[in-house]
């Protein structure tokens, strides 16, 4: 989510947009660190189950590396689609 | 001698209110959307770190039905330009604000919405889905 979002900022006298703008920011600093956890914690489950040493091993290694990079490139992509849809372009099948 | 609150500031907390609840209902959304459209396109394996072709495809797709079941009539075919998206029109409300005497108009999307005093009463065209459960 960011301010592109809501366009028409613009158009609303300057006090207003210092409120919504501090209001975005927040929410937005609050989104982060919850996609981080959650990202975390998801990756974790998916990769790790045994627990026969204390350290990461290098399959577990690459498979949360992995895990990571794939989350956020599909987050992103999604935000590409979720903007498409919220202004009314038209998609293809 | 104190500053009077007067009821147009009211008001006008009020709809800053409601576009923070908007907001927030957005950025809740795109987060189910992510996670439910990952479980169900993308492989736990992760046997590579790009999103293959089909992955792609199933994640466009996800994301339009997910779209469609929030409310079959936003699908962008049947979109009418300005007057869909509620969050758009918090923000029209904001900027045509009139707080004069205690009675507000606030304009949506050419309805307007006339209330003296009390909780504005949201409606109109693009009704918020959570308003449908007030």
């Amino acid at each position: 989510m960011d301010k592109s979002m809501l366009g028409d900022l613009e158009n609303l006298p300057e006090e207003d947009k210092i409120r919504m703008s501090a209001m975005i920011d927040q929410l937005q600093i609050r989104d982060s660190l919850r996609m981080y956890n959650s990202l975390v914690e998801r990756c974790f489950n998916d990769c790790v189950d045994s627990f026969r040493r204390k350290t990461l091993d290098k399959q577990e290694e690459t498979c949360v590396r992995r895990c990571a990079e794939k989350f956020l490139k599909h987050s992103m992509r999604v935000g590409m689609r979720f903007a498409e849809l919220n202004q009314g372009a038209a998609t293809q099948d | 001698m104190a500053a009077k609150a007067t009821s147009s500031t009211i008001e006008k907390e009020q709809i800053f209110g409601m576009a923070e609840k908007e907001m927030e209902y957005r950025v809740e959304l795109f987060n189910k959307l992510t996670h439910t459209c990952f479980n169900k396109c993308v492989e736990k394996r992760y046997k590579e770190s790009e999103l293959n072709m089909g992955e792609n495809s199933c994640i466009d797709r996800c994301v339009s039905k997910y779209w469609q079941a929030i409310a079959p009539s936003r699908l962008p075919s049947q979109f009418e330009e300005g007057k869909e998206d509620v969050a758009h029109e918090n923000l029209w409300a904001l900027h045509n604000f009139d707080g004069r005497d205690g009675l507000a108009k606030i304009v949506d999307g050419g309805e307007v919405h006339e209330f003296n005093g009390g909780v504005a009463k949201y409606g109109g065209v693009g009704q918020s889905p959570a308003s449908c459960f007030s």
